[in-house]
């Protein structure tokens, strides 16, 4: 059971499960809180149309082994450097839920139901 | 295609990166030129977006990884900056606002330093434009780190070269090339070195704007190997050109030397280039043996490349360096420490 109602086929066959490891997430505060983990479409904003139903049902994360440079690059861009002031530290495992890693470390994570993700925050750190 | 000072409207072509939401669109104009668009935060509009249109040099240094996110909207014009809604844009198609002058002071909707096209989410889908394959060449024995470069320096000549000539055949490419080359060639003295170097340069960087050469990697061992990634069919007729040289090393020989004896005789190798042959009878055998040596060489388009050339002699020269630059590359392959092969891993380029 996943945290928010998924389409139909979401997650696909191919994305994985999760094996322990650290992501990061762009937060709005110091403190997590839940809303800071809600997928687009939980949020009710558009859908491109070239993103499929299963990413925009996401959680955006970054596998904390990348180089601190190319996600910390991301804050270039205006609307994520001016709606994100922290970065959470997320252990994530087997428990977490589903996910899909592309080349450039960026995560698509469907969570379950059952996951916390703030008590599962390890760390907040601030952005420069 | 509109031809007005501004664009009005563009096409949706991609989203490179989603990050909560669109952050980074890729978009073509009204004017057919590429855009790139970043989500930003406006009281007025939902979904907004701030765009700039830039000349394809420019957008394909981004590409590439030559220059960051910033550096493309800094060197835009100011006239070519645009806002929109993404809710607006049902079709795909996308009304534009101009953005005025003052608005542009805010630097809120501006990329910062530091994001490059390798961080995009999604894979650029335009593979036909920008196709870029892995090559590999197999080293073997003793190489001083000399070597390596002077290795690098000749497959980089070469491949500049052949994709320059190459695209002379091209309809829609001809014309600006053509002309871009023919400056680049005028633009010499052909009277030593440095000219040569210049003119390879100066081809490389205009390929650069395309499909330019990238050194991938170097696996320094016996054997080893070293890794290209460019152009499929330029590296597949590299192959072949210095396999050809192989099979005919002396007949090539013979002809680059008949033709470099003309040019010492005539004292033309340091000649201003507006000095000629001594008789036109040697001009018109010279023209000849220089398209054999061409034509054996494998120089794509060589007609056209003689039509580029102001003179005889310069066509014989520019041929010559050509020669000397493949001459180098078959001397590692016939020491036994490389080895050319056709072999093209087909990856195509998609996340820069």
């Amino acid at each position: 059971m996943f945290k928010e109602v998924l389409p139909a086929g979401c997650p696909t066959q191919d994305d994985g499960i999760c094996v322990g490891k650290y992501v990061l997430r762009f937060i709005a505060g110091p403190q997590a809180t839940p809303q800071d983990f809600l997928s687009h479409a939980a949020l009710k904003k558009p859908r491109p149309k070239d993103i499929d139903l299963c990413s925009w049902h996401s959680c955006s994360c970054w596998d904390a082994s990348v180089a601190e440079h190319k996600v910390l690059g991301m804050l270039a861009l205006p609307r994520l450097r001016k709606r994100y002031s922290h970065v959470a530290k997320m252990w994530i495992d087997e428990k977490a839920g589903r996910l899909r890693v592309k080349d450039t470390g960026h995560i698509d994570l469907w969570m379950y139901a059952s996951f916390d993700p703030v008590a599962s925050t390890k760390k907040v750190m601030s952005l420069p | 295609m509109r031809k007005g000072r501004e664009a009005t409207s563009a096409k949706f072509i991609q989203t490179l990166v989603y990050h909560d939401g669109p952050q980074l669109l890729l978009l073509e104009s009204d004017r057919g030129l590429n855009m790139l668009a970043v989500a930003i935060d406006r009281d007025d509009m939902e979904n907004a977006f701030f765009a700039c249109e830039m000349r394809e040099k420019v957008f394909n240094k981004y590409i590439h990884n030559k220059a960051d996110l910033g550096f493309v909207f800094r060197s835009t014009p100011r006239n070519r900056f645009y806002f929109f809604s993404l809710d607006d844009s049902g079709d795909g198609n996308i009304e534009l606002t101009p953005a005025h002058a003052n608005e542009l002071y805010n630097s809120e909707y501006w990329p910062g330093p530091g994001f490059f096209s390798y961080s995009h989410t999604h894979d650029i889908i335009q593979g036909e434009r920008y196709p870029s394959v892995s090559q590999a060449y197999n080293i073997d024995g003793s190489w001083e780190p000399s070597e390596f470069s002077r290795f690098s320096n000749k497959i980089s000549d070469i491949y500049a070269f052949l994709f320059m000539t190459g695209r002379l055949a091209d309809a829609q490419s001809a014309q600006s090339d053509r002309l871009l080359m023919k400056g680049i060639v005028s633009g010499r003295l052909w009277q030593g070195g440095g000219s040569y170097i210049g003119f390879y340069d100066e081809i490389a960087s205009r390929v650069s704007e395309f499909n330019p050469l990238e050194l991938d990697r170097i696996h320094y061992a016996s054997p080893g190997e070293i890794v290209f990634r460019g152009e499929a069919q330029v590296f597949a007729e590299i192959s072949q050109t210095v396999k050809q040289f192989a099979e005919n090393t002396e007949e090539l020989k013979s002809r680059y030397r008949l033709l470099n004896g003309i040019l010492a005789k005539e004292k033309l190798k340091r000649a201003d280039k507006s000095k000629g042959f001594s008789s036109r009878a040697l001009e018109d055998q010279v023209a000849y043996e220089t398209n054999l040596l061409a034509k054996s060489m494998r120089i794509p388009e060589a007609e056209k490349l003689r039509e580029l050339c102001e003179s005889t002699v310069i066509y014989c020269k520019v041929v010559l360096s050509y020669y000397r630059r493949v001459e180098a590359l078959n001397t590692f392959r016939s020491e036994g420490r490389l080895e050319v092969a056709a072999t093209v891993n087909n990856e195509s380029m998609g996340e820069g």
